[in-house]
């Protein structure tokens, strides 16, 4: 188990933390824009910088240890395959007196251990990477965006089977990215990083769902994002902005004021039918598709009305209420898909 | 420029009898000379590889207050007159200042002595073989260094293990560079060490006692001697190379 207890560090004007997080044998993802002070929480991590605060891993301290003596594999963002050994000389390098024979046939690489490194693609190259940091028998991987320049069929699959050794030997891994999709799907929690402060820490669905903020729901990909006012109306919460006006819901403990709300995609109806609300716990919007996207499981309908606003929709939907460019739609908006976020 | 650069030596080669050559080679005064010089070099070279590696990786790899500063004095031998050197080398080598004394108690006297000679050559010579490693190191990827170190080696173990198979190259480059400045220091030699006479203080030796015609074979073998040594470790090194080590 890794803990980290108000660990700060600085580059230069740039300041890391103060940072406090456990984590378990689980899968954590680092998430963050570039420059939020990932690689660097890293580099505390392993050892290559100094800190205040302290580090514990599996009950030891180990904040002023050196990255030898830690036990932390790592990879980065280039295989970094030392150019005079081969293949079987790389990963052996850490191995000490350890058996790798299983290691190399799980990670596929007894048809190339003897070939020189130079010679191999990238995915063997990252395959080689890790299995010389599992070789060296961690007690904590990071990886520092290792699979980030592979294309995107050799990246899923390294990631699958990373993820899966990773679960067989009970070892906890920290993958550092800015990519969300990559980190919804790997992760079995998400740290969200900004500016070198911890913004939201939670299980992918929930940041995905509930962001903390709106630079999570912006770096989530949440494309509906509002500002408006809180009204409170007798029992009933609502947003109004302009000529809007939305139901929130009634148990919700509000006060009258400015706020942000995201609207999730995923969770709206699109009706291609005149729909009029029969109370104003309805929320429908009414709009024209201005566009209209194929993501390869869903389709991103973006319809533009008195709001601008961005549902997805699985292919059958789209096909059952025939949802074209600029066709005039009606948006159904579930109270529960809407989320007043900390703002303004 | 090729002109510039081939044509005095190939003139003071072909200009010189075979027999002349030949003759002065036999001369025992000058293929001692001609040893003492090669071996003088390698001396200084070797004392580059052990003390100016470590040097050269602390260039490459660290950014500290009064690198700069650092950097221009180890440049410094290059830029001022050799002569001058050899007077700064005596004050500082010579039986009065600390470091002669000390070296002198424990029987290592460096005015005219081999010592004195290598001493001589290592200081002039030795930012040749530092700037060809440092830029050496340098052009190594620093992370294989991190790399190694997550992998459970020690500093020590990761400079022996990755930085030094990676960089040899540079290395062998640096000293046969530095050895060849080295054997051909005169200034700075001949204030430490008139005695024992190395190749290039022999050649003046002649030319002012016995002048030119004395002097010309001396100086074409020492060329032709060099020339070879040169090409031999070059074409060693070449071969070395291109079997991927």
């Amino acid at each position: 188990m890794l803990v980290l207890k108000e660990v700060k560090t600085s580059a230069g004007r740039f300041v890391l933390g103060p940072i406090s997080f456990e984590m378990k044998r689980e899968y954590l993802i680092i998430l963050g824009p570039s420059g939020a002070g990932k690689s660097l929480l890293l580099e505390v991590i392993a050892g290559f910088r100094k800190c205040e605060g302290k580090i514990f891993l599996n009950g030891v301290e180990i904040t002023n240890y050196p990255p030898e003596k830690r036990r932390i594999g790592l990879l980065m963002q280039d295989p970094l395959l030392f150019p005079h050994k081969n293949v079987i000389e790389n990963i052996k390098f850490g191995a000490g007196t350890r058996d790798i024979s299983s290691l190399i046939e799980k990670l596929k690489i007894s048809a190339f251990a003897d070939r020189d490194v130079n010679s191999l693609s990238g995915g063997e190259k990252q395959r080689v990477a890790l299995a010389r940091a599992l070789a060296s028998n961690p007690l904590l991987l990071l990886l520092d965006e290792p699979f980030s320049w592979l294309d995107r069929e050799t990246r899923e699959i390294i990631e699958g089977e990373v993820k899966s050794i990773a679960n067989e030997l009970h070892l906890p891994v920290i993958h550092v990215t800015h990519n969300f999709e990559e980190a919804l799907s790997l992760a079995d929690r998400i740290i969200i990083i900004k500016d070198g402060k911890v913004v939201q820490d939670s299980k992918p669905e929930y940041i995905f769902k509930n962001p903390a903020n709106e630079f999570v729901a912006r770096f989530t990909g949440n494309p509906n994002i509002y500002a408006g006012n809180i009204r409170v109306e007798g029992e009933r919460i609502f947003f109004v902005r302009e000529n809007l006006k939305f139901f929130l819901g009634k148990t919700v403990n509000f006060k009258d004021g400015p706020c942000q709300i995201i609207i999730c995609p995923q969770d709206l109806i699109i009706s291609s039918h005149p729909f009029q609300p029969k109370n104003p716990e309805e929320n429908i919007v009414e709009g024209v598709v201005s566009s209209l996207s194929f993501m390869g499981n869903f389709y991103k309908v973006g319809i533009e009305g008195k709001i601008k606003i961005t549902a997805y929709l699985s292919p059958q939907e789209v096909k059952s209420e025939n949802i074209i460019p600029s066709k005039k739609v009606f948006v159904i908006i579930p109270p529960e898909a809407i989320k007043v976020i900390d703002g303004i | 420029m090729g002109f510039f650069l081939i044509v005095p030596a190939l003139k003071l080669i072909f200009g010189t009898p075979p027999s002349r050559l030949i003759s002065t080679m036999l001369e025992e005064e000058v293929l001692k000379s001609i040893l003492l010089t090669v071996k003088c070099g390698a001396g200084a070279s070797a004392f580059a590889i052990i003390f100016g590696t470590p040097l050269a990786y602390l260039l490459a790899r660290f950014d500290f207050r009064g690198k700069l500063l650092l950097q221009s004095l180890i440049d410094l031998p290059l830029v001022i007159p050799h002569s001058s050197a050899g007077i700064a080398l005596l004050l500082v080598f010579g039986r009065k200042f600390f470091p002669g004394k000390i070296f002198d108690k424990i029987g290592i006297s460096f005015v005219g002595t081999e010592w004195g000679i290598m001493v001589a050559m290592a200081f002039v010579s030795a930012p040749f073989y530092i700037n060809v490693v440092r830029e050496g190191i340098s052009s190594i990827d620093p992370r294989l260094e991190k790399i190694g170190r997550t992998l459970g080696a020690s500093p020590f173990e990761v400079f022996f293990k990755i930085t030094l198979p990676l960089c040899w190259r540079s290395i062998l480059t640096g000293a046969v560079t530095m050895w060849a400045r080295g054997i051909s220091e005169f200034g700075a030699v001949v204030i430490l060490a008139y005695h024992p006479m190395t190749a290039p203080v022999l050649v003046f030796d002649r030319f002012e006692s016995f002048g030119l015609s004395y002097a010309k074979p001396a100086a074409a073998l020492i060329l032709i001697v060099s020339l070879v040594i040169f090409l031999t470790v070059r074409t060693v090194f070449k071969n070395a190379g291109s079997k991927g080590s």
